[in-house]
C-alpha cells in the first residue's frame, strides 16, 4: 500500500506542504516526507479516514500530548492539515536511521560504549515525558531514530497521560528492557541451536540481568524512571 | 517514521523470557514474531501497578477552547485547531498588570480586570 500512497501523493501540495514520498505506514494511516516553497523539511501523518471516525478521541489525545512537548529529541507538533479529504498532523522531521533498520537492514553492532550512550540518552526522554505525566507507550526500535550518536523518540500515536487505573509507566519501562534487549543482542553470537531465554543465553553482570529482569517485571519492578536510570548508569556505565 | 509501525498493539508489557530466535528476527518471518510473541502476559511474575499519582493533562473534552476561526471546540492543551488548523495563542496577557491568562478568560484570575475581546 505505500507504493500505492506514494503514487496517489507523491507531488501534491497540503497545508503548504509538497509530498515528496511515503516514510512509512501503520494503523492510523501514513507518513510522508514533505518540504516547504522554502525548503523547510516536515514530515505529515496522514490519517485514515476510517481511523479517524473509529477512533475520534485518539488523534486529539496525540495532538495535545504533542502540543505539551518541549524537546530537542521529540518532533514539534507544527500543524495540523484538513483539506480535500486529506487530515493529518504535520511534524517536525528528526534526522537519523531508526534503530530496527540498524539492527536488521544494515546489520549494525551496538556494544557496551554505544548502548551505554543511547540507551542514556533514551532515559533522559523517558524522563522528560514522565515528568510531565505523558507515557509513550510504543518505544520500540522502528520509532529510535539515532543521528550521529544523539537519540530521538518518534510516533506518539498510543502515547497518553498516566492515570491510576489503566496507563502507567510500566509499559515504558517493560518497553525500555525489550529495546535494550534488541541492543544487546546486536552483537550476539547463538551458539546452540536450543531456544534460551535472554537470561540464560546473554552474558551479562549480575546488575545488568537485575536491571533487565526489574524493567521486564521478573523481578520486583521499577517505581520511576530515576531508579531505572541510577541502575542502567550502574550496570553499564563504561 | 516507521515503515511497520505495529502500533495498533496497545499491549502493556513484554515477555520477558525470549531469546535470540525473537531478538535477531529478521524480515517478515520476524515482524510476525513480533506480533505473536509480544503480546504475552503470563511470564510476568509482578503485576502491573497502579500506585502512581495522578498526573492527568488535559483530556479532549476537558474546559474546550472555541476556534476563532471555524468555531470548532478545540481541546484543552492543544496548540492547533483540530478542524481548521488554526493556531491557539496562548500567550494572552492581562493587560493592567501582565498575568497570563488562560485560553478564553473573561476576566484576570489575580487583578480582576475585564478581558477585551
Amino acid at each position: 500500500m505505500l507504493w500505492m500512497n506514494h503514487l496517489i501523493y507523491s507531488g501534491r501540495e497540503f497545508g503548504g506542504y509538497t509530498i515528496e514520498k511515503a516514510a512509512g505506514e501503520g494503523r492510523y494511516g501514513i507518513c510522508f516526507y514533505a518540504h516547504s516553497g522554502c525548503g523547510s523539511r516536515v514530515i505529515i501523518k496522514r490519517f485514515r479516514p476510517s481511523f479517524i471516525k473509529r477512533d475520534e478521541e485518539r488523534t486529539a489525545v496525540e495532538a495535545v500530548l504533542l502540543s505539551q512537548i518541549d524537546h530537542h529529541a521529540v518532533p514539534k507538533l507544527l500543524g495540523i492539515v484538513n483539506e480535500k479529504g486529506f487530515y493529518g498532523f504535520i511534524l517536525e522531521e528528526k534526522p537519523g536511521d531508526n534503530v530496527e533498520s540498524m539492527l536488521f537492514k544494515q546489520k549494525h553492532q551496538f556494544f557496551r560504549k554505544e548502548i551505554f550512550k543511547t540507551v542514556s540518552q533514551l532515559i533522559d526522554i523517558i524522563w522528560y515525558l514522565h515528568d510531565k505525566g505523558i507515557i509513550h507507550g510504543d518505544i520500540r526500535p522502528p520509532n529510535v531514530l539515532i543521528d550521529n550518536g544523539v537519540v530521538y523518540l518518534i510516533d506518539f500515536g498510543l502515547s497518553r497521560w498516566v492515570d491510576y487505573n489503566r496507563h502507567t509507566f510500566d509499559i515504558d519501562f517493560s518497553y525500555l528492557g525489550d529495546f535494550l534487549l534488541y541492543l544487546l543482542y546486536s552483537s550476539f553470537e547463538p551458539k546452540k541451536c536450543k531456544k534460551l531465554a535472554w537470561y540464560n543465553e546473554l552474558e551479562l553482570l549480575p546488575e545488568q540481568k537485575m536491571l533487565l529482569k526489574k524493567l521486564l517485571r521478573l523481578e520486583k519492578p521499577y517505581e520511576n524512571i530515576g531508579e531505572v536510570k541510577d541502575d542502567f548508569y550502574r550496570a553499564f556505565r563504561c | 517514521m516507521s515503515i511497520f509501525s505495529h502500533s495498533s498493539r496497545d499491549h502493556h508489557s513484554r515477555n520477558g523470557n525470549l531469546g535470540s530466535g525473537y531478538y535477531q528476527r529478521r524480515g517478515l518471518l520476524g515482524h510476525l514474531f513480533d506480533v505473536v510473541g509480544s503480546g504475552h502476559h503470563s511470564h510476568q511474575y509482578y503485576p502491573p501497578q497502579n500506585n502512581y499519582p495522578s498526573q492527568n493533562g488535559p483530556t479532549p473534552n476537558q474546559a474546550a477552547v472555541i476556534c476563532g476561526k471555524c468555531n470548532s471546540k478545540i481541546p484543552s492543551g492543544s496548540r492547533f485547531c483540530l478542524e481548521c488548523g488554526e493556531m491557539v495563542k496562548n500567550d494572552l496577557c492581562c493587560t493592567n498588570c501582565g498575568e497570563k491568562l488562560p485560553p478564553n478568560a473573561k476576566f484576570c484570575m489575580n487583578c480582576g480586570n475585564k478581558v477585551n475581546g
